[in-house]
């Protein structure tokens, strides 16, 4: 839109909302972890005034591949969002030999040799397909009428290549939000591929042409604006945050110990209550966490304690079996599994939860999406992971945060006996407190900047 | 042999595992099913590729080129896929300076090719009636394949799949 093009639009653009290309692979009813801030972002954008359109994973690879759907999300979505899915090649995740092509069929290695070299010379990732078929469908909706800026969230980090080749393609500024990190291994802190790797090919080739790079938590950024200097004045962080909506306030006097538990009613057990809620995985300190709370079973008034899992264990059904074994789930530990739960019901959790337990593996840059929720429960919270992770950032100021810095079971056990206590006597005062703090982190409040840079970016390519 | 389709659990799972050499992964598999109750048939190339006595005994092993015959089939996995030891390289022969790149060219046709012309051989030679009726077919490596959809067109209603799932035949999942 230049020169003297641009006064007949001028007219008609008041009444024109401004719109909005949004790559987000995981979108309801997908459970996948990150697909929270995705719905959060979208429906945040509809409020405000946003069209958006969504293009999400085919429901067929969430509903046969992954195995995880939670419909009840999906009525969640704002009506105004219009969703899109794309279709993505099977051929990584393809187990049923009778689905295989002719041609994988009669020569298995030529075609993972030309699969392999499709993402070689191509996106490094599984999802590439679906990524190039966001673009087909982002341009045929493009035509009809012109989006003014994309948002990609990765991973899937096709997402990512997908924004740039529809800029390259259509001049429409994209912004990049790495809702999870693509090339640093949060798990080690170590680069998650080796030099030379077409990620990193890819990575600095989004981000030179990105009008805005965001992360979860500032030591991400910092990780990536010390390896992409140039782009760093266009990073910002945008922290994971609670949804008032899917999270009830918290109920001012719990009934410690009292009947009534997503799953049990009223045989529950009169005890202390700690509880977990979320995706149990194979990275977290189970032993570790199981040891402690057998040393606060040992604690006088709490030889009745449970320790109630709530979620799904692992990411598919395959490592369920270990994860049963590590939680100590075949033994009388106390620790009990009471299934996943639906997202708009984890707010009974909270209220039937006495003490939280904050399970996360990982490193310094790890923040978890789930401590948002536990904040907003204005419960006690037990820090049970290594110390010196991003969460704590969010965590610290928080009145009813107990942690032992440190995965010594005893110190653990020390930390959950005085969580125990502070649960039993809290009072008004703390819990207003506790609330305060978590207010910081309501969803709308910590999105506004980024509705804000894109609403910039908007004015600004209208201007040009 | 428990071949009487009524109830899953007594049916055959066929394991195909037609790499060169047999992996931890694949032997730990099988016996994971065996320990399940599962009637398991690990089919490999030849008697020299049957795993030791890491494999669990009540897995039946069967071998598609048969020892002490010959056949062209029988040279090419010596030339170009001899057995691999467990954890170690294949053994390097010494060529002539000129017939190292043909070597190294053949092998790889042969590889290419390696999967269909085993699958061909196996549905000779292998007594598939004697294994009973197969409630699942797994194909453990990329060799295996072509197998594993031919016999799956055999056996119509067998699940036929690459996943190494240990619930496999209980009818708690498929494919």
């Amino acid at each position: 839109m230049t020169g003297s093009h641009a006064s007949p639009h001028r007219e008609a653009e008041p009444a024109r909302r401004p719109r909005l290309l949004y790559l987000s692979f995981y979108f309801p009813p997908s459970r996948a972890s990150g697909v929270y801030r995705a719905r959060a972002t979208a429906n945040h954008l509809a409020i405000r005034g946003w069209d958006v359109t969504a293009l999400a994973a085919p429901l067929d690879f969430l509903r046969d591949v992954l195995g995880s759907l939670d419909t009840d999300l999906a009525a969640t979505v704002d009506p105004r969002i219009r969703v899109e899915r794309p279709p993505l090649h099977r051929f990584a995740w393809e187990k049923d030999l009778r689905r295989y092509g002719r041609f994988r069929r009669t020569f298995p290695r030529s075609a993972q040799k030309l699969y392999q070299l499709s993402q070689r010379l191509g996106f490094p990732e599984h999802y590439a397909s679906w990524g190039l078929a966001a673009v087909a469908r982002g341009l045929r909706l493009h035509r009809r009428r012109r989006f003014d800026v994309v948002l990609a969230t990765g991973n899937p980090f096709a997402s990512f290549g997908a924004a740039w080749l529809f800029h390259r393609l259509t001049g429409v500024p994209y912004v990049l939000d790495y809702r999870d990190s693509w090339t640093l291994d949060l798990f080690t802190n170590e680069p998650a591929f080796p030099p030379g790797h077409p990620a990193w090919r890819w990575e600095r080739r989004v981000l030179a042409r990105a009008s805005g790079v965001v992360f979860v938590n500032q030591a991400l950024r910092d990780w990536h604006a010390e390896r992409y200097p140039a782009v760093a004045d266009r990073m910002l962080v945008v922290p994971n945050g609670w949804d008032p909506e899917l999270i009830a306030a918290p109920v001012d006097s719990p009934q410690i110990g009292g009947p009534g538990t997503a799953a049990g009613g009223a045989d529950a057990a009169p005890g202390l209550r700690f509880g977990y809620l979320g995706t149990v995985t194979r990275v977290q300190p189970l032993e570790e966490l199981v040891a402690a709370f057998q040393l606060v079973r040992a604690h006088g008034d709490l030889t009745d304690a449970e320790l109630r899992i709530h979620g799904h264990l692992g990411f598919s059904p395959a490592g369920s079996a270990e994860l049963v074994s590590r939680l100590g789930l075949t033994g009388d530990t106390g620790v009990r599994y009471l299934g996943p739960v639906a997202k708009t019901e984890v707010h009974t959790v909270y209220a039937e939860t006495d003490v939280l337990i904050f399970l996360a593996g990982g490193s310094r840059y790890v923040t978890s999406g789930k401590i948002f929720e536990y904040l907003a429960s204005g419960r006690p919270i037990v820090s049970v992971h290594a110390p010196g992770i991003a969460a704590e950032e969010v965590l610290a100021g928080y009145p009813l945060w107990f942690t032992a810095r440190s995965l010594d079971p005893a110190a653990v056990a020390r930390s959950m006996v005085a969580a125990a206590r502070a649960a039993r006597e809290l009072e008004p005062e703390q819990r207003a407190a506790a609330r305060r703090h978590a207010d910081r982190y309501a969803r709308e409040l910590v999105l506004s900047p980024l509705e804000a840079r894109l609403r910039a970016l908007v004015s600004g390519d209208r201007r040009t | 042999m428990g071949g009487d389709g009524r109830d899953p659990r007594s049916r055959t799972i066929v394991l195909l595992a037609l790499a060169p050499r047999v992996g931890e992964r694949v032997v730990g598999y099988a016996g994971q099913l065996a320990e399940r109750g599962r009637n398991v048939v690990l089919v490999v190339v030849d008697d020299q590729r049957r795993p030791g006595a890491e494999l669990d005994p009540r897995v039946r092993v069967a071998s598609l080129l048969p020892a002490g015959r010959r056949s062209t089939l029988h040279l090419l996995e010596r030339t170009f896929a001899p057995p691999r030891p467990a954890g170690g390289e294949v053994p390097r022969r010494a060529h002539p300076r000129l017939v190292a790149p043909l070597h190294r060219v053949a092998a790889m046709c042969y590889g290419q090719l390696r999967a269909l012309a085993l699958a061909r051989r196996a549905l000779r030679t292998v007594p598939w009636r004697e294994l009973g009726v197969p409630a699942a077919i797994v194909a453990a490596d990329l060799d295996s394949v072509v197998l594993g959809v031919r016999l799956a067109r055999r056996h119509p209603t067998a699940i036929a799949t690459s996943a190494l799932d240990p619930e496999l035949g209980t009818g708690e999942t498929r494919g």
